[in-house]
């Protein structure tokens, strides 16, 4: 008998936590949020395969707006399968990040995109979805890798900026998630190869002409010494060529191996100068240099670069004349 | 002399109201046999034939034919053989019984539960004789031995213990002889009906022994170490020890190639799973872990759901409950029913319950997975145990989602760890782990040892 109580009792007194039937959901697939004197919500909910609704919400805190947005649909919304967070540059990123860290069904795998247009909802079906192809295709960082960055003080977060084409226009670099400089995109092709992440395409100019090589393997190195030794490894592939050098040849390919190595360096060089003068420190450097000079009262900004950049240009086999 | 006497007193007194026992007094000789169980024309043939003619001599055994005859020494032999089909000659100096039995038993036929493409087409009949010619046309050796026992104070049922006294472990056969022995019953109808009385205890839901009627199962399972029970009038052999793997490791295995047959082992093993887990991984999924499967598939799944009153569980109890009964009737029902059940059954669940809004269509697939996926075992009982730990599992979902079913998950493992039949683990070759056995059981190999656990002579082919 007593067996039998305990059984029940761990049932009955702990369960069901969290139940949900599905139906009762709304699965909410995107959520702009913006900021004026109160916040302004809007929220993508699936409805079916490529179909969606938008419902808006006002509010003094995001809870509320949420609330507001999904009252008269009889919903509970579900962050379960959330593509993509939209926020304008009012919202205070901080505030807005620990909200939805707070919500213990969150999907981490979201990504969140900043955007001076609340109008994106007008016009195509499913944004959420388009926006999470979009940043994911360009290397963007999850929800999952930016609150890890979040929460160390060392790092600096970099989010991409779209338009109401949906089209990522710059990047924004945040120091101490404040925003503080918003960079163009060739920035964030440079951004990209500094994470290690391939899939960027390049264009470099050879005397009047250009070339365009893409990127299929990056490894970049990034060590602390008596200065920041950065190394790149590329192998790259060339997608577009007009140049007067002989592919066929290895002394053609070893000509454009050394313009794209001068053109990354100093594309390179460039990029991270402008980091270093708004002091977003998105690589964690600061980091790098405490973990190895432990009291070191220098600043990341105070030491001097040397930058070595090698491009190999592989899948010869597609090169022609 | 009087001692013999008193024996055919005793018989007239003891089988009043017998209508098939027949006495006759043939000049000195008293035949006594039970006509239904006795044959005629052997009675003819080795006794009256012969009795007729000559003055029965004192040494009559020497003188009839019959391949049988057997020395009576006390009343309690005299009537066994009696009710067995012997006939009794009683005269003044002994008293001796003569095999006449009929054939109260069907032929050798293919088996029903256990059928195999390929391979050896015979099985099992009621006939304990004709079984253990069956088993001894594949194991001819002297050291193949049966000790035979009789159970029922009132049946009597003859129950013999097959082993190789060389291979088996003579340890375990004297535990299985011991616990046959000390069986106290009235009578026993089948070999499922004796089993009940050979397992400690029946916590497990899992059958603690594997019933065949394929004589190259028991001939394997013999030459494995194993200890094989047969039953008079039953046309099943029990298989001691019994371990889980065995169910999921039907004989046709060994008559493939083992790269196709590997495929299939792992086929089982998975749908021994499925067939454990998919409602309770069903309602975690719609009702608690929404986030583990992909946006689509949620989306098509809550389109589905939509028209369903009820909730995810109740929907999943009653088409399981459903299921239940309609394989429950299907199994009962005359099998030239059959088919009307499974058009009704599959009607109704499949077309007019979704229409009805009663259940989503994604349930009639979640439960006709289920279902398919546990009939890939013949073995009835263990069909049951699969059933019995999939409303747990369900039960435990429905409270707490995927964790449920860790939790379940971890209980039906522990569960199964503590169980054993006759100081054997149920989860062997697994825990404890033995690569010789698991390359007979789980996987298929070359295997030239015997499983340490069955068998103190290791090597195959040596004495």
């Amino acid at each position: 008998m007593k067996k039998i109580l305990f059984i029940l009792s761990i049932f009955l007194l702990t369960g069901c936590y969290n139940y949900r039937e599905l139906e009762t959901l709304g699965v909410a697939s995107s959520v702009l949020i913006d900021y004026t004197d109160q916040y302004e919500v809007k929220i993508e909910i699936s409805k079916g395969e490529d179909e969606t609704n938008v419902f808006e919400g006002k509010g003094t805190s995001i809870s509320k707006a949420l609330e507001d947005a999904v009252l008269g649909t009889q919903k509970e919304l579900s962050y379960n399968h959330l593509n993509a967070l939209i926020l304008t540059k009012n919202v205070n990123i901080k505030e807005t990040i620990l909200f939805f860290l707070r919500d213990p069904d969150i999907n981490n795998t979201f990504y969140i995109a900043l955007t001076e247009d609340t109008k994106i909802y007008e016009g195509e079906e499913n944004i959420g979805e388009l926006v999470y192809e979009i940043l994911n295709r360009n290397n963007a960082r999850t929800f999952f890798e930016l609150s890890k960055i979040f929460f160390n003080k060392n790092v600096d977060i970099v989010l991409p900026i779209i338009n109401e084409d949906l089209h990522i226009t710059s990047i924004m670099a945040y120091d101490d998630l404040e925003a503080k400089k918003e960079f163009d995109l060739s920035s964030m092709e440079i951004n990209t190869i500094l994470n290690s992440k391939d899939g960027s395409y390049l264009k470099t100019s050879c005397d009047n002409d250009f070339f365009v090589f893409k990127t299929n393997e990056v490894d970049t190195d990034i060590k602390i010494g008596k200065n920041i030794k950065i190394d790149i490894d590329i192998e790259a592939s060339v997608i577009e060529y007009n140049c007067k050098y002989n592919l066929m040849e290895e002394k053609g390919i070893k000509e454009i191996e050394k313009l794209a190595n001068e053109k990354l360096k100093k594309d390179v060089e460039m990029f991270l100068d402008d980091i270093k003068e708004y002091n977003t420190d998105i690589y964690g450097i600061d980091q790098m240099i405490n973990n190895k000079y432990h009291n070191l009262k220098k600043n990341w900004r105070e030491f001097n670069y040397e930058i070595n950049i090698s491009t190999h240009i592989n899948k010869k086999g597609l090169l022609l004349p | 002399m009087v001692i013999l006497m008193r024996y055919k007193e005793k018989i007239v007194k003891d089988y009043q109201n017998v209508s098939d026992l027949v006495i006759k007094e043939v000049q000195d000789v008293t035949i006594i046999y039970l006509e239904t169980l006795a044959n005629q024309d052997k009675i003819n043939e080795y006794i009256l034939k012969f009795s007729a003619v000559n003055k029965i001599p004192k040494d009559i055994e020497k003188l009839i034919p019959s391949p049988n005859i057997k020395k009576i020494t006390n009343y309690e032999d005299l009537q066994l053989y009696l009710e067995t089909g012997f006939t009794i000659l009683l005269n003044s100096s002994k008293a001796i019984a003569i095999e006449t039995k009929t054939e109260l038993t069907r032929a050798v036929e293919s088996p029903s539960t256990e059928p195999v493409l390929f391979g050896a087409k015979d099985s099992l009949n009621e006939n304990f004789q004709t079984n253990l010619g069956l088993i001894k046309r594949r194991v001819k050796n002297s050291h193949f031995k049966n000790d035979v026992t009789y159970i029922g104070k009132y049946s009597k049922t003859l129950v013999s213990t097959l082993y190789i006294d060389n291979i088996a472990d003579l340890e375990l056969v004297s535990s299985v002889l011991k616990k046959l022995e000390n069986i106290i019953i009235d009578g026993v109808n089948d070999i499922g009906e004796l089993k009940q009385f050979l397992c400690d205890e029946n916590k497990n839901v899992f059958p603690a022994f594997r019933l065949t009627e394929r004589p190259d199962v028991i001939a394997k399972s013999l030459l494995a170490g194993k200890i094989i029970i047969l039953m008079d009038t039953s046309p099943y052999a029990l298989i001691i020890p019994t371990f889980l793997a065995d169910f999921i490791n039907p004989i046709s295995d060994d008559y493939s190639k083992t790269i196709n047959v590997n495929f299939l082992k792992f086929l089982r093993f998975t749908c021994f799973l499925i067939a454990i887990i998919t409602p309770a991984f069903y309602i975690s999924v719609m009702t608690f872990n929404q986030e583990t499967i992909p946006t689509k598939l949620l989306l098509n799944f809550q389109e589905q759901r939509g028209g369903v009153p009820f909730p995810s569980v109740l929907e999943c109890i009653i088409t399981l409950f459903a299921c239940e009964i309609l394989r429950e009737s299907d199994i009962r029902f005359p099998s030239k029913y059959g088919s009307a059940i499974s058009i009704l059954g599959g009607l109704v669940l499949g077309e007019a319950a979704v229409s009805a809004g009663i259940v989503s269509p994604i349930m009639i697939i979640v439960v006709a997975i289920t279902f398919i996926s546990s009939m890939i075992f013949t073995d009835v009982e263990i069909m049951n145990g699969i059933r019995q730990w999939r409303f747990i599992f369900l039960l435990t979902s429905c409270f707490y989602g995927l964790y449920g079913v860790g939790l379940a998950g971890i209980f039906f493992i522990a569960n199964l760890c503590n169980y054993e039949i006759f100081s054997r683990p149920y989860l062997y070759p697994i825990a404890p782990f033995d690569f010789t056995y698991l390359k007979e059981t789980l996987i298929k190999m070359r295997n030239t040892k015997r499983s340490k656990l069955l068998s103190k002579n290791h090597y195959k082919g040596e004495a």
